[in-house]
């Protein structure tokens, strides 16, 4: 059998989970959800949220890894039987989402290239969707290739398997890196971005608080929705990370560390994307309200077009940018791998270079699908499905898997065992009810949506809705029970 | 700079503000201290 992996260092193990939970969405989602959720109000169910869900299931999951040394499929087997099925659904989850997430980031590698010229002109919106996407108008555009986002494709994935070569040693070394200069791209951000005139207005759209919208349940949801999908778990990762973990090690801290800084940072991302707008709106009279934008549409529209506006600076500006996205998703990207990688490691002992690549040559021949010219469309359908429906079973399963099967008794007791602050009673209350109770509304709410219309719509019909998100979850649960129920090798 | 920028806000916005850095950064720095004291 091969020999175990530990982390070099304590600092290696929280750099690399923290690494794994900031990603993407802490710059170009949380900004706006807070802004759209009550602005500063927000700031009140996010940290509820992340009190009674977000690091519940951390520690629920740094336990368990570090509690069977294992990743998550074998650490859920450990709980009791038939249960290994969710960790390899979680691993699915992860992997399919790292099959797109890497699209993403060929995409940031060609916008680093582009910032340098300000490639993307004055109409960002047409450069994205026609010059640099060639999106097509319908979804069966699926054969046509683009060239510059499959280069950069392969770019991330060369990054990718070169960061995880030796697994825990060399990711607890690359991580040295890869997390502390998001960071400092984000305070430059933020210096340079409050110094910026009309920067004020910006915050004070952030920041204003809106105490009526915490009556609308929709505020709480989004608050435990952006918790759940910022955090990293749900894949198997957190699993995989803590049981790299020597036996003499702390859980409940390392977890409250790591879901701190995460929240931390997404909670300072806000503050260099809204004096940014804020600068924008002065600069152009256009209200800062009709500038603000998530997702794709503020790191590849409204980012860009910023940056048009930062005189001599811009290219500069322009690639620390995407410099900062790329790094940002880079160590989520391979903890994703990692995670499924140590699955299959562990239950058939095979090698991690192999492992690796194979991992990684399944997912980039599925991420070339999302190269296409109709990719954008498929890319979206995906990730919505696997954030709104696929994360959220999987952790919802954990919770009732662990809460009313396993025990939260006997885990806490071994967590308390081994950190250096207890957890209380309180957290088998978060498990066994409210972690549980917010997911199911999630999605109830979800399946609501679903059902009054497909997702995406009207470009989205029902049968793109099918394959794109229904179908793919079916064939993940049906892959993880086989997977289950192959028999397992492992030398002793 | 700064001040600029606070004396936008209102009274609220600043008392958000606060809160959040108080559990976030505030919370993450009990936390390292923590960690750095059992550390040999």
């Amino acid at each position: 059998m091969a020999e175990k992996e530990y982390w070099p260092s304590r600092t290696s193990f929280v750099l690399a989970a923290i690494g794994s939970a900031i990603g993407l969405g802490n710059v170009w989602r949380f900004p706006y959800i807070c802004y759209t959720n009550g602005g500063g109000a927000f700031i009140i169910p996010y940290l509820v949220a992340l009190l009674t869900a977000g690091i519940p299931l951390m520690i629920l999951e740094m336990g368990l890894g570090h509690k069977f040394s294992a990743s998550a499929p074998i650490a859920m087997k450990g709980t009791g039987r038939g249960k290994e099925w969710i960790g390899w659904l979680g691993c699915g989850v992860g992997f399919t989402i790292v099959a797109y997430y890497t699209v993403i980031m060929g995409w940031c590698v060609n916008y680093f290239g582009y910032s340098f010229s300000l490639a993307w002109g004055q109409n960002t919106e047409a450069f994205f969707y026609n010059d640099f996407l060639q999106r097509s108008q319908n979804l069966k555009d699926v054969f046509s290739f683009n060239g510059p986002v499959l280069l950069g494709l392969l770019i991330s994935w060369v990054l990718i398997v070169l960061c995880i070569w030796k697994g825990a040693k060399s990711v607890g070394k690359v991580v040295y890196l890869t997390v502390p200069l998001p960071w400092l791209c984000l305070v430059i951000f933020v210096i340079k971005g409050l110094s910026l005139p009309g920067a004020e207005d910006g915050i004070a759209y952030y920041l204003t608080p809106n105490f009526k919208m915490l009556a609308n349940s929709k505020v709480w949801l989004n608050a435990y929705g952006q918790v759940f999908f910022s955090l990293s778990v749900g894949f198997g990762v957190m699993m995989a990370y803590a049981s790299f973990l020597p036996k003499r090690s702390d859980i409940v801290n390392n977890a409250l560390i790591v879901s701190l800084a995460n929240n931390g940072t997404a909670f300072l991302g806000g503050f260099a994307v809204f004096s940014t707008l804020g600068y924008y709106a002065h600069q152009t009279g256009v209200p800062v309200e009709s500038v603000i934008d998530s997702g794709f549409g503020l790191a590849f529209m409204t980012y860009p077009s910023i940056i048009n506006h930062l005189g001599r600076m811009a290219p500069i500006m322009g690639a620390l940018f995407f410099i900062m996205l790329l790094t940002l998703a880079i160590d989520s990207a391979f903890s994703l791998v990692e995670g499924v990688a140590a699955g299959f490691m562990d239950k058939w002992d095979v090698k991690r270079l192999r492992v690796n690549f194979g991992v990684a040559l399944i997912a980039l021949l599925i991420g070339v699908t999302y190269t296409t010219r109709a990719g954008y469309y498929w890319l979206d359908i995906v990730d919505h499905f696997m954030n709104n429906f696929g994360l959220v079973l999987v952790c919802l399963f954990e919770c009732i898997a662990i809460g009313y099967f396993y025990g939260t008794g006997k885990l806490r007791k071994y967590v308390n065992s081994a950190s250096e602050v207890s957890v209380g009673i309180w957290w088998d209350i978060m498990i066994m009810f409210v972690t549980p109770a917010a997911l199911i509304y999630f999605l109830f709410v979800e399946v609501r949506d679903r059902i009054s219309g497909p997702y995406g719509a009207p470009i989205v019909d029902r049968w793109a809705e099918f394959v794109g998100g229904w179908a793919v979850i079916a064939v993940l649960v049906i892959v993880s029970v086989a997977l289950m129920r192959a028999r397992e090798r492992r030398s002793t | 700079m700064l001040a600029a920028i606070l004396g936008k806000l209102p009274a609220s916005a600043i008392v958000m503000l606060i809160v959040a850095c108080a559990v976030l950064y505030g919370g993450l720095a009990v936390c390292i201290v923590l960690a750095k004291k059992r550390e040999p």
